[in-house]
């Protein structure tokens, strides 16, 4: 999560990463590829608000993606302030 | 103070392993009482019986158990016995258990976690060992709910219970208490911190495999057909060179054959393994967390040689990680499927932890799935590994 001059951005490689240790990258990579295209969010990297935007969208599927996303935004929240 | 650490391996019954089992800690901690005990028991010695007669004598501290696939200490491997680790020194030890994995996953795991403290005054580490049912299919949820609520400082480690490979009741316990569909959370606070150390040898033999239609632990179809007929005939000339067809399985054979041939997930440069324990009657498989619809998953193996070596770098890990003094001894929680492909080197492998530990003294079982998981981790539950979880000498 790089500091920057519009504050820390996390990119979409760091994003896509967090949640490939428990649904693989593939899976991961379909989450947030279909997440920022239903929240029109750039497809490069996400400031902290809309880095929770997506993972809250995520948090919201059933099943292990959902507890993953919650698991991420939490990280994502201590560690990008 | 000194950390001192029994271990034992007994067979009999339950109340004789019992017996066996606390003689053995009271002798090897020389009369001072454990601060936390854990114990591990085959189908044999029915965890119900064991857990309430080896709890008289360990004392007032938690006593944490669970059914198994196989035990272990240093000095060998066994099926059908039981083993007990327990630790002496200056530690404070909470514990909490729940049932209700399956039907309300957050809620259980926060159940087992409601009476434990987030922190303790003078004693800075916390190190969190959780045993868990993996027939619920909930073990990756659980765990990384465990680290949202016991917060980002605490590592975890631990395993999911087994049951010989009969895939029909695994079990967890605290003291008295056991159950199927359970967890247990024994957060241990200590001056110097534990080590954790994790690490598998497997590879992918299969090119990637789109998972087509999947209910939450339960994957039905992989490329649109179903499951099992994919991982037949992905593995097929791998077995064949075993002398196995996995199209001529008989139903005792199926449980084994799934948890040598592995599912691995891409991540990153390495893979993260997930084992189908069970095949249902249309080709669905039945995994011990949850598998989304859209993953892609490689089917994987590993060699003897890997698995041997995977066990030492676990060791040398959680070495590291406890800072690289002296250790007391450490608990092992290691993948059946490493004992199925290690076969009579599966001993060579756990001893080869006691040398990475200056031969301290280790214990542990065959497990149907292993909990690791170190601050700033995104994924906690694993199969196929060997978890070391190794215990400081201190002063």
């Amino acid at each position: 999560m790089e500091p920057g001059r519009r504050g820390r951005r996390l990119s979409r490689f760091e994003l896509v990463s967090m949640l490939a240790e428990s649904l693989g990258t593939e899976k991961a990579l379909q989450a947030v590829t279909a997440g920022t295209a239903k929240l029109g969010l750039s497809t490069a990297d996400f400031d902290r608000e809309e880095a929770l935007r997506l993972l809250d969208h995520l948090a919201a599927e059933a099943g292990l993606v959902g507890i993953v996303a919650r698991f991420a935004k939490a990280r994502v929240i201590l560690a990008v302030k | 103070m000194k950390t001192t650490i029994a271990t034992a391996l007994a067979h009999g019954s339950a109340h004789e392993v019992a017996e066996l089992l606390g003689q053995a800690v009271r002798e090897q901690l020389r009369g001072v009482l454990p601060a936390f005990t854990a114990v591990f028991a085959s189908t044999k010695q029915p965890l119900g019986e064991l857990l309430p007669a080896l709890k008289r004598h360990v004392g007032s501290a938690p006593l944490v158990g669970a059914s198994t696939a196989g035990e272990f200490t240093a000095a060998g491997d066994a099926k059908g016995s039981a083993v007990v680790f327990a630790v002496a020194g200056d530690f404070r030890v909470f514990a909490g258990m729940a049932a209700g994995l399956r039907a309300d996953v957050e809620g259980a795991v926060a159940a087992a976690a409601r009476s434990l403290p987030a922190t303790v005054d003078g004693y800075p580490h916390c190190t969190t060992v959780l045993l868990l049912d993996p027939l619920a299919g909930k073990g990756e949820e659980a765990v990384l709910i465990a680290a949202a609520l016991l917060g980002q400082h605490v590592r975890l480690a631990g395993g999911a219970a087994g049951d010989d490979l009969q895939m029909t009741q695994t079990l967890c316990g605290l003291d008295a208490a056991v159950a199927s569909d359970a967890i247990v959370l024994a957060s241990i606070f200590s001056k110097q911190p534990l080590g954790v150390g994790v690490c598998h040898g497997h590879l992918p033999i299969s090119g990637p495999l789109r998972v087509t239609r999947a209910e939450g632990n339960v994957v039905h179809e992989i490329e649109g057909r179903p499951a099992w007929d994919v991982w037949a005939e992905q593995t097929r000339e791998r077995a064949a060179a075993r002398g196995v067809d996995p199209l001529h399985l008989a139903p005792e054979e199926v449980g084994p054959f799934l948890l040598r041939y592995e599912a691995g997930l891409a991540a990153g440069s390495t893979y993260k393994i997930r084992a189908p324990l069970s095949r249902s009657d249309d080709g669905a498989l039945g995994f011990a967390c949850g598998i989304p619809e859209g993953s892609v998953i490689r089917i994987t193996e590993s060699e003897e040689d890997r698995q041997i070596s995977s066990a030492r770098e676990a060791a040398r890990r959680a070495l590291a990680q406890a800072g690289g003094g002296e250790m007391a001894g450490a608990l092992v929680f290691d993948c059946i499927c490493r004992n199925l492909i290690l076969g009579p080197r599966f001993a060579a492998a756990v001893r080869s932890i006691s040398a990475e530990l200056g031969g301290a003294p280790v214990a542990g079982f065959e497990t149907y799935g292993e909990i690791a998981l170190d601050v700033g981790d995104m994924s906690g539950f694993h199969n196929t590994t060997t978890v070391v979880l190794a215990f400081p000498e201190g002063e």
